[in-house]
């Protein structure tokens, strides 16, 4: 029975978290790395109209 | 410092800008010593098109202090490492060094998440501040 049971609820327990964690994505810089000089275009700031990095 | 990428205008993403320019100094250059700021990056691929939207975020938000701007690219920059399903990515920085980092894939970002993104963000600038204070 147990030999049955214990791959079953493996799966369950792969699939649970799987679905816990679906929402999840990653995305950007991840914690002590470094945010580098880039710019962009100020459309409503100090510096509207111009390229700026405020970084 | 913190900074939001985002590639959709959602009434949350506006909510969230607006509670955030309330807690926020008013935005400064690179290299200029400030306090703790922030901007929000649009990506796109047709910066004439998103503009006049991005200015009614601005408007709509009544904001202040949080810049809004554009990167010509939906991609973004590479060395920001924005990936192509995240609809709204948050980093959080002190000294160039991200702290804290948030992503959410399209319609992710609801009213919960901008509740727990303003509440890591009060902490983030909350931190910084006394650590200002016991330098000074």
């Amino acid at each position: 029975m147990n030999r049955v049971m214990m791959p079953a609820l493996g799966l369950m327990v792969a699939c649970a978290a799987t679905v816990g964690y679906a929402g999840d994505i990653e995305s950007g810089l991840k914690k002590g790395e470094a945010a580098k000089y880039f710019e962009v275009k100020d459309v409503t700031g100090p510096r509207k109209g111009k390229s700026i990095c405020y970084r | 410092m913190i900074n939001i990428h985002a590639r959709e205008i959602t009434d949350e993403l506006t909510s969230l800008v607006s509670q955030l320019d309330k807690i926020v100094s008013p935005a400064t250059p690179a290299g200029r010593a400030g306090s703790t700021h922030s901007f929000v990056v649009f990506l796109t691929d047709d910066p004439d098109e998103l503009e006049p939207k991005v200015k009614d975020v601005a408007t709509k938000a009544k904001l202040k202090n949080i810049p809004l701007t554009i990167y010509d690219g939906v991609a973004g920059h590479p060395a920001y490492k924005v990936t192509k399903d995240a609809e709204v990515t948050i980093m959080m920085w002190t000294n160039r060094k991200v702290d804290q980092n948030f992503a959410f894939g399209k319609g992710e970002l609801d009213k919960d998440a901008v509740k727990k993104v303003v509440e890591a963000a009060k902490k983030h600038v909350g931190a910084k501040e006394s650590s200002k204070k016991k330098a000074s």
